[in-house]
């Protein structure tokens, strides 16, 4: 069976930022006597992204609901974001008391990049023993 | 750690802070949280193209790209943009 090759690219459509899907397809578009290799994707397929997300807002309404997708443990973390913000904000600033906050803040994404980085596997260390 | 307790820790120190304003700090803080550390990654499977139908809605949240699969087979991205537009 023959291969198609596609491929992917974003960019600014005319409603907005959007992904877009092309085949290989040459000489076969032409447009003001240019001849372009690729065309729009010609068969109805599953599209899987594999990649980054933010995990979903909380609304101000749901006082029992948590940032499920976050380890709970990493949740002071954005709580202390939240703080350090606070104390920008001119009702109640106080530049040391923010700095005090990022600082916690920054050792949470440091904690949970190590974390992210590690795929739930901890690496250890042999030690010889003697018999 | 329930979203009452993150207002309550952070209305112990800014208690002037409405819980609106403190839910909408924290959904950014928590956008901070997930591109800085990259904690959160899945697999979006939203999508299905059409034929003669080139662009489709990016997934919401999503902030990075490691690989897209057409019909369970990877596809590369494509080095800059074909030269003809085709906005369909």
């Amino acid at each position: 069976m023959a291969k198609t090759q596609r491929f992917y690219f974003i960019d600014t459509h005319s409603t907005g930022e959007k992904i877009a899907i092309v085949e290989e397809a040459k000489n076969t578009i032409t447009q003001d006597g240019y001849t372009d290799e690729y065309k729009t994707v010609s068969s109805a397929k599953g599209i899987k992204i594999r990649g980054v997300f933010t995990d979903t807002d909380l609304a101000a309404g749901t006082l029992d609901g948590s940032y499920s997708n976050i380890p709970s443990r990493f949740h002071s973390a954005i709580a202390m974001h939240v703080i350090s913000m606070g104390y920008l904000d001119p009702r109640n600033m106080n530049m040391e008391n923010s700095q005090i906050f990022s600082g916690g803040y920054q050792d949470g994404v440091k904690k949970a990049k190590r974390f992210a980085r590690s795929n739930y596997v901890s690496t250890g260390r042999v030690v010889p023993q003697d018999f | 750690m329930e979203l009452k307790e993150m207002i309550e820790l952070v209305q112990q120190h800014h208690p002037h802070m409405g819980e609106t304003e403190i839910v909408k700090l924290l959904n950014r803080a928590k956008d901070d949280f997930c591109e800085e550390t990259e904690i959160y990654k899945k697999t979006d499977t939203s999508i299905t193209t059409t034929a003669d139908l080139r662009w489709y809605a990016i997934p919401s949240g999503l902030t990075k790209i490691e690989e897209v699969y057409f019909n369970d087979v990877r596809i590369p991205r494509l080095q800059g943009n074909p030269i003809i537009n085709d906005e369909t």
